[in-house]
């Protein structure tokens, strides 16, 4: 396999600290097309530190697509443009010889930027911490299938669980929504007998902590799913808000 | 009362009240347009439908201040909720771009906007016969009052945009309301999106079509 380069103009957003207005900075960059996009900011770091300059500081973690720590705004798409990929996962061969490259941090009131592309998402631990968990006792190791649940069930809960929290929802959405992370998560044990236990107290608990972290609200654009690695869907939301209404109704 | 402010914390309360406002008013418009096809049959055939509506229904009254208070809670839940979103990115993106963003869903709050005004010139001009001078005589009626409006051509063309703008708020609202509601699925959703479209689209072209067959009428 023949490694090939391109040039590419990068545009990155550099921040020294939350208080600092922060700037774009423009980096001429050659690097293989087999180059991860990560790795392609780790050759720029390599360079920049040998000229003694600072190096971009960007979350990074598995560079598999499964923790959800990567991700910043690459020519104006979250996770830059390719579907259901995270931005680990996307490479230097899907972009053109001579292109401008514009990343930017995710930009929501609720994800402060902590420096540069880093931005501090422990307001989605938060809304966890609020309902999105079983505290009741299930058991222990029960054996398998003893808790009939449908295939259908299953398939959507565990649809609903493959969100890994990387924000790309939040960045992607015009209105900077947390909701279908949410509604992910609510979802997720909604499906499952076990969750259903406190499942009218867990939606409006959680749906408290995202207004109070200051969130935006969904107008269903779509963009989120759109954005999402993981191809979360948007009935999520639907879910999130009959799991609302149940919870002050019924 | 308490228990209203206590929904309406939530943001997915307010959202669910948009929703249902929304709704009323999606049917509202579409009952007032098979309604004023009736211009398009006569003037005795619309006085009578205007007779009937306002004077043989008991309780019409109710349905009109039922149908204002869709009006005010819908623009003030929308407000509410709009600011909220403003308030959660301070920061613009430098380069932002759309994979699903539509032209309705963009606009929500600019065609609101713009629908509000329209309302408060449609209800001058129509309801209360102020043209832009008012209309002393108390026995025209409303078909008159509609022809004498719609035979300008800056009021018809005027009703004609403004069916347009409506008809682009409904063709994402309408889709958007059942999300809300929670009325949407892997099934449903695509199908919702459709009917949306179809019905901003009737609505759009609903009544431009009977603007521009007034103005051709009595020019």
């Amino acid at each position: 396999m023949s490694a090939s380069t391109i040039s590419v103009t990068l545009k990155i957003w550099r921040q020294k600290n939350p208080q600092d207005k922060g700037h774009f900075e423009t980096y001429p960059i050659t690097v293989s097309t087999d180059a991860s996009f990560l790795e392609m900011i780790d050759q720029l770091n390599g360079d920049l530190i040998v000229q003694g300059k600072d190096p971009v500081a960007f979350d990074h973690d598995c560079r598999e697509g499964i923790c959800g720590m990567c991700g910043a705004m690459v020519n104006g798409y979250a996770h830059a443009h390719e579907k259901a990929t995270t931005l680990c996962q996307t490479h230097m061969r899907s972009f053109k010889n001579g292109e401008e490259i514009v990343i930017e941090p995710w930009r929501a009131s609720a994800f402060p930027i902590i420096k540069d592309l880093m931005v501090d998402r422990s307001s989605f631990d938060k809304i966890i911490q609020s309902g999105g968990y079983i505290s009741v006792s299930t058991g222990s190791a029960p054996d398998a299938n003893a808790t009939p649940i449908s295939k259908i069930a299953a398939d959507h809960a565990f649809a609903s669980a493959a969100c890994i929290g990387c924000g790309a929802c939040v960045a992607a959405c015009p209105n900077a929504s947390a909701m279908l992370f949410v509604s992910a998560k609510i979802s997720h044990l909604a499906h499952l007998p076990q969750g259903r236990v406190e499942g009218k107290k867990r939606a409006a608990a959680m749906i408290d902590r995202m207004d109070e972290l200051g969130f935006g609200n969904c107008t269903n654009h779509r963009e989120c799913e759109a954005a999402c690695p993981k191809e979360i869907k948007l009935e999520n939301i639907a879910l999130m808000n009959r799991e609302f209404l149940t919870a002050e109704f019924a | 009362m308490a228990y209203i402010s206590r929904f309406t914390k939530y943001s997915i309360g307010k959202k669910i009240i948009m929703g249902i406002s929304g709704l009323g008013l999606c049917v509202f418009a579409l009952v007032h347009l098979s309604g004023n096809f009736l211009l398009l049959k006569g003037q005795a055939e619309f006085n009578a439908y205007a007779d009937i509506l306002h004077n043989k229904i008991p309780g019409f009254v109710a349905v009109e201040l039922g149908l204002a208070a869709c009006f005010i809670v819908h623009m003030w839940m929308g407000i509410s909720l709009a600011i909220q979103n403003r308030n959660a990115r301070p920061q613009q993106y430098a380069v932002k771009k759309s994979n699903t963003t539509s032209l309705g869903s963009s606009t929500m709050a600019y065609t609101g906007t713009y629908f509000i005004l329209f309302l408060i010139i449609h209800l001058m001009n129509i309801k209360f016969a102020f043209l832009p001078k008012p209309i002393v005589d108390p026995s025209i009626d409303k078909y008159t009052v509609t022809a004498m409006v719609l035979a300008q051509p800056a009021w018809s063309f005027f009703y004609i945009i403004s069916s347009i703008i409506l008809g682009i708020h409904l063709s994402h609202g309408f889709y958007s309301a059942f999300q809300s509601l929670g009325i949407a699925g892997e099934k449903t959703t695509p199908k919702l999106l459709i009917a949306a479209r179809i019905y901003g689209l009737v609505i759009a072209v609903g009544y431009s079509y009977i603007a521009v067959s007034m103005l051709m009428l009595h020019r």
